[in-house]
């Protein structure tokens, strides 16, 4: 959670994390997306957590991460840890975005398949059109998403339909960030402490086939 | 062994969900009502939506936490629909909603609303940062009376009066909620507080102050409820930092018919439900003694 003093406190997933560094990737979306923005070197803002569960870090299986727009934040974070901890198995990274604009990190992360809805990079269309290719051509074994909810309900649908496992990073509005005001509830779900990371089972309740 | 009667409403055990804890929609609130549980509360709603106010709304302190989230919550009217499938059978876990309104006039439209829905009704006259509600009518003895008179004209249903710590006198303000009509009362609310960031030198809360909640209120509660169980001939459902078994059996033998558990969630988890009835079980059997002889028993002046 972070705190942009004298405005508002909002849920930002981590980027990446250099020794005592955390690093963020905020788009300016709203009042204090824009506040984060101006901010110039030197001035403070507070943080706390990191709440919830995390993903998992499999590193003995052939996983893709499926990063939508701005979902691949918190995917570049988990990236780095397979960089650092298995440099040996690293995932295959797919990336899909509205434009070529929006496609965040192509360079760090070197993706095997990029789609935009426009043409402007890559293939033209949705993610979930290629998917299905990328999965059965390197014998995906997992899918770690992170990306807008209509594509991860597309996603699981299609890990649901190749048998393997999935997880995905959901986004919602939240305040406390602990479980205990209900903000953040999906069904019987909440975000911030059952998730923000859901796993196959839990994602059956959440994503409608 | 731990089944209760609370003003006509037949609990499992005298665990209740306090309101503002997770009680924001129909499918987590049965998700608690699966954990052990008496009854649940919901939020609280009012006439209209709230949005709320600006972060940060929480602040984790010693011993509790801060809060300030400004009553958020969509209105009575979206609250009653989202709930109409909660499960009135006898038998099912009873649900509680939580209502406020400035006037009495207010509060009694609110109550009508989503009566229908709910088991009982419980007025939040004591949330202590939201202007013209909450603690704003609920330090004021004769606007607590108006209050509860208008709701009880208005439901059939039991009526909770939620009073807060931070008034002179509990007492008074309690009486007075009696002779409104009120078939119960919870105490306490949370506690007016604050907390400042020494390093960006500024309040942490949004909305600068806020209410104490958790371990650090529960001595203030024991007290509130031993005085109210003196001064009232009404059931007493106490709350205030509750996370083990040994605080729930506190606040019976101060008085206490139930209890609510709030902030205890954040340490415990979804279990702190099953952990405290095995824990008053244990103790009852232990100390051979029922749960309806163990209310007030700290009064008793002999040994
Ligand atoms: C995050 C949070 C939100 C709350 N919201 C409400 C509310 O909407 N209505 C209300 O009557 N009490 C509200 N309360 C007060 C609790 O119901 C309870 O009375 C208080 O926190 C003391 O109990 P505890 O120490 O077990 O949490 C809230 C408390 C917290 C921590
Ligand atoms: S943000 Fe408060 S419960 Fe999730």
């Amino acid at each position: 959670m972070v705190w942009i003093p004298g405005c508002d406190e909002i849920p930002l997933s981590i980027s990446s994390v250099t020794g005592p560094n955390v690093e963020l990737t905020v788009v300016r979306v709203g009042e204090a997306t824009t506040r984060l923005h101006a901010l110039k070197i030197g001035d403070q803002i507070g943080l706390r957590g990191p709440y919830g569960q995390g993903f998992s870090f499999p590193t003995n299986e052939t996983t893709i991460l499926v990063g939508g727009g701005y979902g691949i934040v918190p995917l570049r974070f988990l990236f780095h840890h397979y960089r650092r901890y298995s440099p040996a198995k690293l995932p295959v990274v797919a990336l899909g975005a509205k434009t070529a604009t929006s496609l965040l990190f192509i360079a760090e992360l070197n993706p095997q398949l990029i789609v935009t809805e426009d043409g402007t990079a890559g293939k033209k269309g949705l993610i979930s059109d290629f998917l299905p290719g990328l999965i059965k051509q390197v014998q995906a074994q997992r899918l770690i998403v992170c990306g807008p909810q209509e594509m991860v309900n597309t996603l699981y649908e299609i890990a649901c339909n190749s048998g393997i496992p999935i997880e995905a990073s959901l986004e919602e509005y939240m305040r406390c960030g602990i479980g205990l005001c209900g903000s953040c509830v999906k069904r019987a779900l909440l975000v911030c402490n059952d998730g923000p990371v859901f796993t196959t089972d839990k994602l059956a309740l959440l994503c409608k086939l | 062994m731990l089944e209760i009667n609370l003003c006509g409403m037949r609990l499992k055990n005298p665990l209740i969900l306090a309101s503002g804890i997770l009680g924001t929609g129909n499918d987590i609130l049965r998700r608690v009502a699966e954990c052990n549980i008496g009854a649940v509360t919901t939020k609280s709603m009012g006439l209209v939506s709230r949005p709320g106010y600006s972060g940060p709304s929480i602040v984790a302190t010693d011993c509790g936490y801060l809060n300030a989230m400004g009553l958020p919550n969509p209105g009575v009217k979206v609250f009653a629909a989202e709930l109409a499938r909660w499960d009135k059978h006898p038998a099912a876990v009873p649900l509680i909603a939580s209502i406020y309104g400035s006037t009495p006039a207010e509060a009694a439209e609110v109550a009508a609303i989503i009566a229908p829905v709910a088991a009982a009704i419980e007025i939040n006259l004591s949330c202590p940062h939201a202007s013209g509600y909450g603690l704003a009518v609920g330090s004021d003895p004769q606007s607590v009376e108006k209050i509860v008179y208008a709701v009880r004209q208005a439901v059939q249903i039991p009526i909770l009066a939620k009073l807060s710590p931070a008034v002179a006198d509990i007492t008074i303000i309690g009486k007075a909620a009696e002779s409104g009509g009120a078939d119960a009362l919870v105490a306490i609310n949370t506690l007016p507080a604050m907390a400042i960031d020494i390093t960006l030198r500024r309040p942490l809360l949004g909305n600068i102050t806020g209410g104490l909640s958790g371990p650090a209120i529960r001595p203030i509660a024991i007290r509130a409820v031993y005085e109210l169980y003196k001064a009232v001939n009404i059931p007493i459902v106490g709350s205030g930092g509750i996370v083990t078994g040994e605080d729930a059996i506190e606040f019976i033998l101060a008085g206490a018919t139930a209890v609510q558990i709030g902030t205890g969630i954040a340490y415990k988890g979804l279990t702190i439900f099953t952990e405290i009835e095995e824990r008053m079980r244990r103790y009852l059997q232990q100390e051979r003694i029922s749960l309806a002889e163990l209310v007030g028993l700290a009064h008793r002046m002999s040994l």
